[in-house]
C-alpha cells in the first residue's frame, strides 16, 4: 500500500518548487552606445532635434522656454520625424535630474519611431498587395 | 507427520515503500538545489510602453539604487571599477549585453557615468530594464 494521505504534501511541495523556480521575462529599452573617442560625426544642426530633460524632470524640446508635457512629446517626435527622415533626436539629460524622466522620454520616442515603423510597414505591405492584384 | 519441507519460502523485497523512497530522493535534491541569483539592490524600475523582452543568456546587470549606489554582481562597486568588471565580462562573452536594473529616482549623473565607463571597456550593447506597461 502505497501511502496516500501524503500525496497532497508532494503535490504542494512540487508547487512550490516551480513557484520559486519560474522566472519572468525581464522587459527593457535596448541601446548601442556610440564607440569612444575618434566616432565624432558632424551633424547639420536643421537635422537635430534636442530633447532636455531638466533637473526638475520637465522637457524641454529645442530652445523652448516652456516645457512640454511628456504625453505631447510622442506627437511632436512623429510629426517632426515625417518632416525630416534624416533627424537626430538628442536626448540631454541634466545630471541630477531622476532617472525614470529619462527613461520616460526614451520610452516615447521608441514608441514613436516603433509606430512610425510600423506605419510604413503597412503602406508598403499594402502597395505589394495591389501589384498581386494586378497580375 | 508432515516432514517433508516446503519448497522454496520466495524470499519478497517489499516494493510498496519504494514510491517513498523515491519522494524522498526527489525532496533531498530539491532542497539541496540553490539557484544562482543575483540579489541585487532594492529598487523601484521606472516604467516603459515600448520595452523589449531582453534574452536570458549574455546578460550582465549593473544594479543602481536612488541613492546612486552601484552594484555588479552582489558586490557594491565605484565607478572606476566598472570598466574593469564588464570588461573581464566581455573577455568571456563577446556578445554581452549590460542590463541597468535602476531605480527611477536615481539621480541620471550615475547612470551616465556607468554608460562613459562601458564606452570604455568597448561593451556597447545596453538596456534599460523597466516594467512594463499596457498603453490604453
Amino acid at each position: 500500500m502505497v501511502g496516500e494521505s501524503s500525496m497532497s504534501d508532494v503535490a504542494f511541495l512540487l508547487l512550490i518548487f516551480f513557484i520559486v523556480s519560474t522566472t519572468f521575462p525581464e522587459v527593457g529599452l535596448p541601446m548601442i552606445l556610440p564607440s569612444k573617442a575618434g566616432d565624432v560625426k558632424q551633424v547639420k544642426r536643421d537635422n537635430v532635434m534636442q530633447i532636455v530633460t531638466a533637473r526638475s524632470g520637465a522637457y524641454f524640446i529645442d530652445v523652448d522656454t516652456e516645457p512640454t508635457p511628456l504625453y505631447e512629446l510622442k506627437g511632436i517626435v512623429r510629426q517632426r520625424l515625417t518632416d525630416n527622415e534624416n533627424l537626430i533626436l538628442s536626448l540631454e539629460t541634466h545630471p541630477d535630474a531622476p532617472y525614470g524622466s529619462m527613461i520616460n522620454a526614451l520610452d516615447e520616442v521608441t514608441l514613436a519611431y516603433n509606430e512610425l515603423a510600423a506605419a510604413n510597414i503597412r503602406r508598403e505591405h499594402r502597395i505589394s498587395l495591389k501589384m498581386l492584384d494586378i497580375e | 507427520m508432515e516432514l517433508r519441507r516446503k519448497a522454496g519460502s520466495g524470499a519478497r523485497i517489499p516494493t510498496s515503500s519504494m514510491a517513498d523512497i523515491a519522494f524522498l530522493l526527489i525532496v533531498f535534491f530539491m532542497v539541496t538545489t540553490i539557484f544562482k541569483m543575483e540579489q541585487g539592490l532594492a529598487i523601484t524600475l521606472p516604467r516603459s510602453t515600448a520595452g523589449e523582452k531582453i534574452p536570458k543568456e549574455n546578460v550582465a546587470h549593473i544594479w543602481i539604487d536612488r541613492t546612486g549606489v552601484i552594484s555588479i554582481d552582489d558586490l557594491v562597486v565605484s565607478v572606476p571599477d566598472i570598466d574593469y568588471m564588464i570588461s573581464a565580462k566581455l573577455r568571456e562573452n563577446r556578445g554581452l549585453i549590460v542590463s541597468f536594473n535602476t531605480d527611477e529616482n536615481a539621480p541620471y549623473r550615475v547612470v551616465n557615468e556607468a554608460m562613459e565607463r562601458l564606452k570604455l571597456a568597448n561593451a556597447l550593447r545596453v538596456t534599460f530594464t523597466t516594467v512594463p506597461v499596457e498603453e490604453q
